[in-house]
């Protein structure tokens, strides 16, 4: 029970400094690439601004619903069942890539109830149609996850880190990884982490909202884009196997970082997608039909070798 | 709490004038307002103040004070440029302003037809206590 | 047809040009007017009420006028009457008519909807002076509120909506309505050139121009060399400044923060250059009648010469990060299309109606300027969308930054004013009509004046046509274009506080 605990612990910290931390990149890089210089107040380079920020949120007070309650639980449970390195996870099983999944879809699903609530009631939302579509995006990411699924003939995701020990699964799965990685830019931009969101109606909506419940709604995108990069690293890069004497998490640390920021700066560099016919177009037209190829010409290979040996 | 709201401080434009693209023009990197924590917002909900400029009608100012009621407190008025100060050809009589002075006090006044994006900073400043360097 | 109306009239010829079309049509319609002259641009006619339907009618059915374009609609007090001046315009013969009709104290308002109804057989453009006032707010989808955006933020939107498509829009400038109708009687003359530049604060030099200009030509000074080449100079950083600013406010819409940024630095660059000129960044006051406040130092021209490559490169740069970006031009292309006839029609003017495909710039017509010394191209769009509108304002910001190039090669020597006395002036003629060609398009003012002071008023900007525009070219696009259409017309508030 302490072990529990004490994992429970452990995973809390990680998440909240690397919340803290990407929160802090997020601002300065993206400054940075205004050629501003970010904040400068409330500390060293405005190291403190994102806890002064956190603040002023929680001391507006505004109604919290039942909704951010659930998001909060479903954005923590994700983390029982994907595990940051070989130890830290609280429920190991065999199919906990596709409780993960699910997991997933539930918070993408809540956050959508989250945003009709807004207290900007009067004002016009699309939130509907982008919750679908980012949920349309789910489509090549699953044919990508399926190939490799076939590939380490698991649905364990510490079995398919382990199985990568020779080499990783993007020497195997290039086009699967450039899908998956698309799509995974696609929902990092719908969702909105530069500070303008797309799950609520506004110009500059993600500098603004008050209460617990928009600190709640913040809190779980940076959860929704930390397990989107995790399994990819996961699913594609090692996850947290060690190179020579480098110890594994500190190489999941720097390649899930160095994702962040290369996404951050391909979010920054391309402006607002919300053509949403574009964006149901790159989808259909390119992605799906890449990520199927990809899946099929997998099936086809291993058929091929396993069960007629021609290989 | 006048700490939070320092350093992390909305501001709402209302409006439209002259001077919308002077304040709008300290959101560009030669003048960089958001190192102060500086942050334009487009819903009063979450303003902590409200910048009125430019020109108004009767509808106009009645809008105004609609905006003005749904802010949340602390909340505060700056009054940009001569429109809103003192009686000139786009604001005859000035009536309209003593009808607003009446029910909202103004904290703090910039004067300049319009002013230039410095002195809005500098005001900003001012307001928030931050001495200049 | 629309096509070769640039090259049909040579500008040396236009004031005989007009004088014909004038004697033509006291020919066709003897009876029916009461007198017709000339003012400055444009033909004035002066129709009693009840002839003003077939004035019209003869005017655009005849097809020796063909005037198939509404342009604006004002009311105008000389003195005791009251006076309704609408003004028409054929593109196809390239010339314009006022008709001026007197309408009775009492009866304003049944006289004015009288002739609003009559004229909205003729034109579909009048459509909005019918339902302005009325919104219909109450059956309404979406109601649009002014945003925070400069030009999207003086009007209210109502919206009927099919699924994603817009079914019909309708403006409304109820809370723009701000100035009344004889704001310029006791004004002293230095204050009114003061004051006219708040009329456009976008490019707040025109409107300056155009009033000297136009009081110039009423006491028949004619300005030195060296004052119109500041002006030309001042003119073209203007309009380098609004083109910019209009590209600012596109990549605000479209998040695109990196050209965002580098746009609105470049405009300070050029914001910097016509402060040391003029002292003031948006709203100069610095054309005087017949001549200039001050004059242009050596240093500065030194200062200018040095940073125009670098506003050239930059702003080539920022054109090519935006036309690089493949999903911005697909958002851009096909949005808010307005095709030749209907821009004809609804009388857009500027970087809109060359957008579409029209070569029509006031600067090769008119020889007011020495525009006719200096080479430059008109860019001309193909399809209308907003991505014509965007790379023709791009182009346009090149070919000003060549004009003024030329222009600092050969900076005349001379007086940059000529002194007179502003106080009592004594003006030769009594009406005039005069146009300029500023960044949203054609920017006109009428004015009446008897022997030493105005009468009456009339500033009539371009951005009022787009707006009414606006209402016809937002049906069957998508509800999340809506902003970037109505940015991508270049509305600038100042013209629509006097309407």
């Amino acid at each position: 029970m302490l072990i529990i605990l004490k994992k429970v612990f452990f995973i809390l910290a990680i998440l909240l400094v690397n919340v803290y931390i990407c929160e802090y990149i997020n601002n300065k890089l993206t400054a940075r690439m205004d050629l501003r210089r970010g904040y400068k107040i409330s500390g060293a380079k405005g190291i403190g601004f994102p806890l002064v920020r956190f603040f002023k949120y929680i001391s507006r007070s505004e109604k919290t619903n039942i909704w951010t309650f659930f998001i909060f639980l479903f954005s923590l449970l994700i983390w029982g069942v994907v595990p940051i390195t070989a130890n830290l996870i609280l429920i190991e099983m065999d199919y906990s890539l596709l409780v993960a999944l699910t997991f997933y879809i539930i918070l993408i699903i809540l956050l959508f109830f989250n945003s009709g609530r807004t207290s900007y009631s009067d004002a016009y939302s699309e939130s509907g149609k982008k919750v679908l579509i980012l949920l349309s995006f789910l489509i090549p990411a699953l044919f990508s996850i399926a190939s490799i699924v076939l590939i380490n003939k698991t649905l364990s995701l510490k079995e398919i880190v382990n199985s990568q020990h020779q080499y990783w699964n993007i020497i195997l799965q290039p086009l699967g990884f450039m899908t998956f990685f698309i799509s995974i830019f696609l929902q990092f931009k719908l969702l909105g982490i530069r500070g303008k969101s797309y799950l609520s109606p506004g110009a500059n909506i993600g500098k603004e909202g008050t209460g617990l419940g928009k600190i709640i709604e913040k809190f779980s995108i940076y959860m929704i884009v930390f397990f989107l990069i995790i399994i990819l690293n996961i699913l594609y890069l090692g996850g947290w196997q060690g190179i020579y004497i480098i110890r594994g998490e500190i190489m999941l640390a720097v390649k899930f970082y160095i994702i962040f920021v290369i996404l951050l700066l391909m979010d920054k560099s391309l402006g607002r997608i919300d053509s949403y016919s574009m964006l149901i177009r790159i989808n259909w037209k390119f992605l799906i039909p890449v990520s199927l190829v990809n899946f099929i010409v997998t099936f086809g290979f291993l058929i091929a070798r396993d069960v007629y040996n021609l290989i | 709490m006048s700490f939070l709201i320092k350093s992390n401080f909305n501001i709402l434009v209302t409006g439209f004038g002259c001077c919308k693209q002077e304040i709008f023009a300290t959101q560009c990197s030669l003048y960089d307002i958001q190192r102060f924590g500086v942050n334009f917002v487009s819903v009063p909900e979450d303003a902590d103040i409200l910048v009125v400029q430019g020109f108004y009608n009767k509808k106009g100012i009645i809008r105004i004070l609609n905006i003005y009621d749904r802010m949340k407190n602390p909340k505060g008025i700056i009054a940009v440029g001569s429109c809103v100060l003192n009686e000139n050809l786009f604001n005859p009589g000035s009536e309209l302003v003593s009808q607003f002075r009446n029910r909202v006090i103004i904290n703090m006044h910039i004067p300049g037809c319009p002013p230039r994006p410095e002195a809005f900073i500098y005001a900003i400043l001012k307001f928030l206590g931050i001495s200049m360097q | 047809m629309a096509d070769n109306i640039y090259n049909k009239i040579y500008s040396s010829s236009r004031t005989v040009f007009l004088e014909e079309i004038g004697e033509k049509l006291k020919s066709i319609l003897k009876d029916k007017i009461e007198y017709i002259r000339r003012a400055g641009l444009d033909l004035l006619i002066l129709v009693s009420k009840n002839n003003l339907y077939q004035v019209i009618k003869e005017l655009k059915d005849n097809p020796d006028f063909k005037v198939n374009s509404f342009q604006s609609i004002a009311a105008l007090t000389n003195g005791k009457k009251i006076y309704l001046i609408i003004n028409l315009k054929s593109f196809d013969n390239d010339f314009s008519v006022l008709l001026k009709i007197e309408i009775s104290q009492r009866e304003i308002e049944g006289d004015y909807r009288e002739i609003i109804e009559m004229l909205a057989k003729f034109y579909r453009a009048v459509k909005f002076y019918k339902h302005s006032g009325r919104l219909i707010s109450d059956r309404c989808d979406i109601k649009i509120l002014p945003r925070s955006i400069e030009g999207l933020d003086c009007f209210d939107l109502d919206i009927l909506v099919d699924n994603d498509l817009i079914r019909e829009a309708y403006v409304s400038i109820e809370i723009a309505r701000i100035i009344g109708d004889d704001y310029y009687k006791d004004l002293k003359l230095y204050n009114l050139i003061a004051y006219i530049s708040r009329f456009d604060w976008k490019a707040g030099i025109f409107p300056e121009v155009c009033l000297c200009e136009a009081l110039e030509e009423l006491l028949q000074l004619k300005v030195t060399e060296r004052a119109q080449h500041i002006r030309m100079l001042l003119c073209e950083l203007y309009r380098i400044s609004n083109h910019i600013y209009f590209i600012s406010n596109i990549c605000n819409i479209l998040q695109h923060d990196i050209a965002y940024n580098l746009s609105l630095l470049e405009r300070e660059r050029v914001l910097r250059i016509i402060e040391s000129i003029t002292g003031s960044r948006i709203v100069p006051n610095f054309i005087r009648i017949g001549g200039v406040k001050k004059d242009i130092s050596e240093e500065i021209m030194v200062s200018i010469r040095k940073s125009l490559p670098v506003l050239f490169r930059n702003i080539r740069r920022i054109e090519k990060i935006m036309t690089g970006d493949f999903l911005l031009i697909e958002r851009l292309r096909g949005a808010g299309i307005i095709s030749k006839e209907i821009a004809l029609e609804y009388g857009v003017s500027g970087p809109n109606l060359r957008a579409s495909g029209i070569r029509h710039d006031l600067r090769k017509v008119k020889d007011s300027f020495l525009y006719k010394d200096l080479s430059f191209t008109i860019p001309v769009g193909k399809s209308g969308d907003c991505l014509d509108r965007i790379s023709v304002r791009f182009n346009e910001m090149l070919q000003s930054l060549r004009i003024i190039n030329q222009i600092i090669n050969k900076f005349p020597e001379g007086d940059f004013i000529k002194k007179i006395n502003v106080s009592h002036p004594e003006f030769k003629s009594s009406e005039i009509s005069y146009g300029i060609e500023c960044p949203h398009g054609l920017f006109k003012i009428y004015l009446e004046a008897d022997k030493n002071n105005i009468n009456s008023l009339l500033v009539k900007g371009p951005s009022f046509n787009s707006l009414i525009l606006s209402e016809e070219i937002l049906a069957g696009n998508k509800i999340e274009d809506v902003d970037l259409i109505l940015a991508s017309l270049d509305i600038s508030p100042g013209e629509i506080i006097s309407s």
